[in-house]
């Protein structure tokens, strides 16, 4: 298929008719339309889809509303349309699509040399051929929601794929001669009139029943499994760079707590120094004097002074008596009993005695606090430095905590820590519910194998009609062809997708990696020169995509060296992209963009001024038209801005005020 | 010892009122009554046996004056530093009060027992005084060194001590 010419009619944003003639010339195959943003590319991109599908690309928004706003002023009746002339086989095509408030309709005619058109039954399967509705979506391919779109496999991108294949029809053909089987067997049971074999029968019948409802549920599983991963990755992904709230808030409850359980070390170990010096200074300070007061009183002792040699109670006993032990007069006031009193005023009294003790323990006392104060101290006094430290430690912990979360929303960052923890516990339990699931239909269908083997050794001991039991091989033995040549085909396809993707990746990507598809999920893995599994990056999926586009379209064309059996007709259609290479880094545009134009019969790109500037260089020898949509606007222009950019060796203007509607047109530049 | 230094008790320990701020900073409190820092003593007995220590320490005596406060005599027998009574400290301080004649010291051990009343009264008198000296060298190194808990100064002392 080639498009010639577009025109749309009140399409949207565009008033009036407008038109666009694609380039056709196979050497400069691309067609480049400019637009600024919201100045009308995806409304074109979404025009050209809708009047050959019916339908609309995921950006595309407010699909009900498509007739433009001023029209339906003067006319609440007016109608928009869009005309598509394009080629195919050689033959010359008009498909034309019309919408009011009140209709739509849908026409394809046939358009011959003198212009004369004759119309073409069932239009829309006409259309539906030529292009086949799964694929229809990477040929028109809009950018601004291609992140949305993922190469990591899974279940609707299998059965995409399939369909685009192909396989889907071999697929139905398959499921349809199951049925037929199962409908003979049926046949077969009641004629041999069997309980056991009706018994089998029964739970083949049961199984059968039940299989649809639990494929049903595990197609449901999957894309709930898929929607909260999918939310999960994108909490992940949100989360990546911003400080995870709820560790650090723990992180700083705990420093908290070790501060006040510091704090209570160092109180206590404070009270406990102030304590020890309350109870020692005393001593510390009488130390020295005390232990030279003990050392003097030693050095009495030892003279004897201390005690006296007269005990007390005998100097009392002699001077009651007034005789001496010796026999000897002693009388009060002579010298002896002078010298008596004198003896016994230095003598030892148990009195004496007793402060001599007391003050011993005293200041033995003080001799231990002396000499023990000072290390308990030095203990005490490390063990505060210590909690000091410990508490200084946690409160630069808390700081941290605090200047990493001031960057941020707290409460925004929680939130989505929140999100992605509820999105995990949905992903674990979907997960085990597909688990369960598949385990189901594994057990039935490994019984209903069971089951179906010992209905036919029974069918086959039966005497019933050889006739019937011919056609139920022959339907079996197809549809085991079937099943065996598609899982062939689909191996091939597989094989031959991965090597094309392979081949224009290398194109396309500076770094020598390779992909691999998992025939499982039909996901894509990559890896680097050493065969080691590399995660894909934003940059490289984006190329990987743009990889499998062509891939694809090369084909659907059967321009690949391999070719895919099930796809029956050649498909060549033109790439229409609406705003490309947007998410591409710079590295990847230019070579992506030339990879593209040069392998591809077709090409219309629908691009942002600003962009085109990039790429320009390496497009220029294969533009073929150019256009611009220039956004007319009602009213002054005041403090609003004109955009212009420099393109093409050419100042464009993108705005035009003062003007009598405010509308996007198409002109040719 | 206390009991048979205090035969016959006297009533009260002088102690001049111009310090009480001291005594209440060594119990960890300001002159309001409230906690302000760790308490190194829990009384003021204990708080003027250390300062009594202290003036022995600098030979430091000051007569305690008119204006004062009395703490009973019976505290320095029921508080104790460790396991030695205050009242056996009030002894020993007494016992070292004159450090140029040991052997006056050591004779006050040998007053007789009918002299008792008049030594202890004199004992507390002049362990009063040596009170009022402590504190009063601990109002002047305080002041010096900026100190608002007593343990800056108290510690330098007991470093120089220990050197």
């Amino acid at each position: 298929m080639i498009l010639h010419k577009f025109k749309l009619y009140n399409f949207r944003s565009f008033l009036d008719e407008h038109e666009i003639k694609f380039s056709v010339d196979p050497k400069k195959p691309l067609t480049v339309v400019l637009g600024e943003n919201g100045g009308g590319k995806t409304n074109i991109l979404n025009a050209l889809f809708w009047c050959l599908t019916g339908k609309f690309t995921p950006s595309f928004t407010h699909e009900d509303v498509l007739v433009n706003k001023e029209a339906k002023k003067d006319d609440l009746y007016a109608d928009a349309w869009t005309e598509l002339y394009f080629e195919n086989d050689g033959k010359q095509y008009r498909a034309k699509r019309t919408i009011t408030i009140n209709h739509k309709s849908f026409d394809v005619s046939e358009v011959d040399k003198n212009g004369k058109s004759m119309p073409i039954a069932n239009a829309e399967i006409f259309i539906g051929k030529l292009i086949p509705k799964t694929l229809a979506n990477w040929f028109f391919y809009d950018s601004e929601a291609i992140g949305g779109i993922t190469l990591d496999g899974g279940e609707d991108f299998k059965k995409d794929l399939n369909k685009a294949l192909g396989f889907d029809v071999i697929s139905e053909t398959i499921n349809d001669l199951k049925k037929c089987e199962n409908k003979k067997q049926r046949n077969i049971s009641a004629q041999i009139n069997s309980n056991d074999i009706d018994a089998i029968r029964s739970k083949i019948d049961n199984i059968d029943r039940t299989l649809p409802d639990l494929n049903s549920k595990l197609t449901t599983s999957e894309d709930e499994y898929k929607t909260h991963s999918t939310l999960l990755k994108k909490c992940n992904d949100d989360l990546k760079g911003v400080p995870k709230v709820k560790e650090l808030q723990i992180k700083r409850e705990s420093a908290k707590k070790n501060i006040t359980h510091f704090e209570g070390l160092k109180s206590n170990k404070t009270q406990a120094l102030a304590k020890l010096q309350g109870t020692s200074f005393a001593g510390i300070f009488l130390h020295e004097k005390s232990q030279s007061f003990k050392k003097n009183l030693r050095v009495k002792e030892n003279q004897g002074k201390i005690p006296s040699p007269l005990n007390e109670t005998l100097v009392d006993e002699i001077m009651e008596t007034k005789k001496c032990i010796c026999g000897t007069k002693i009388l009060p006031g002579s010298k002896e009993a002078i010298e008596l009193e004198r003896q016994r005023n230095q003598s030892t009294t148990n009195l004496i005695l007793e402060r001599i003790r007391n003050i011993e323990i005293c200041v033995s006392g003080i001799d231990n606090i002396y000499n023990t104060y000072k290390g308990q101290a030095k203990s005490l006094r490390a063990d505060i430095a210590e909690a000091s430290s410990r508490i200084g430690a946690e409160e630069a912990i808390i700081n941290d905590v605090a200047e990493t979360l001031s960057n941020h929303n707290e409460e925004y960052v929680q939130e989505l820590e929140a999100k992605r923890d509820n999105a995990q516990i949905k992903v674990q339990r979907s997960f085990s519910e597909l688990e369960n699931l598949k385990n189901k239909i594994k057990d039935l269908e490994g019984n209903r194998k069971i089951y179906a083997t010992r209905e036919k050794e029974m069918i086959d001991r039966s005497t019933i009609s050889i006739k019937i039991k011919k056609d139920l091989e022959k339907i079996k033995t197809v549809r085991e062809y079937l099943e065996k040549t598609l899982e062939v085909q689909e191996k091939e396809a597989l094989k031959i997708i991965e090597d094309n993707v392979n081949t224009v990746f290398s194109k396309f990507l500076a770094k020598p990696y390779t992909v691999k598809l998992n025939p499982e999920t039909y996901g894509f893995t990559m890896y680097d020169e050493n065969k080691t599994f590399i995660p894909i990056s934003t940059g490289e999926g984006e190329v990987l995509k743009y990889a499998f586009v062509s891939t694809l379209i090369g084909l659907s064309s059967k321009r690949t060296e391999k070719q895919i059996d099930f796809i029956s007709e050649p498909i060549i259609l033109p790439l229409v992209m609406d705003a490309p290479f947007t998410s591409l880094g710079v590295d990847y545009k230019s070579t992506t963009a030339k990879g593209l134009v040069s392998s591809i019969d077709q090409l219309i790109f629908l691009v942002f001024p600003s962009q085109i500037i990039d790429i320009q260089k390496v497009l220029d020898p294969y533009i073929g038209k150019k256009y611009m949509i220039v956004g007319e606007i009602q009213g002054k222009q005041g403090n609003k801005p004109i955009r212009k950019h420099n393109v093409f060796n050419q100042e464009l203007i993108f705005d035009q005020y003062e003007k009598n509607y405010s509308c996007s047109i198409i002109k040719e530049i | 010892m206390a009991e048979n230094f205090f035969t016959e008790r006297r009533r009260v320990f002088n102690w001049p009122v111009e310090y009480e701020d001291i005594l209440l900073m060594l119990q960890g409190k300001n002159m309001k009554g409230e906690n302000t820092h760790a308490p190194m003593v829990v009384t003021n007995a204990h708080a003027v046996i250390i300062a009594a220590s202290l003036g022995i320490l600098h030979n430091r005596t000051k007569d305690v004056g008119k204006s004062k406060l009395a703490i009973p005599i019976e505290t320095f027998d029921s508080q104790k530093f460790g396991n030695t009574e205050l009242s056996s400290y009030i002894g020993l301080i007494f016992l070292l009060s004159d450090s140029k004649n040991p052997d006056k010291n050591l004779k006050k051990l040998r007053e007789s027992e009918s002299d008792e009343d008049s030594n202890e009264l004199h004992m507390i008198h002049v362990v009063e005084k040596y009170a009022a000296g402590g504190l009063e060298y601990l109002r002047g190194s305080l002041t010096d060194k900026g100190d608002s808990t007593g343990e800056l100064v108290l510690e330098t002392e007991v470093l120089r001590l220990y050197a």
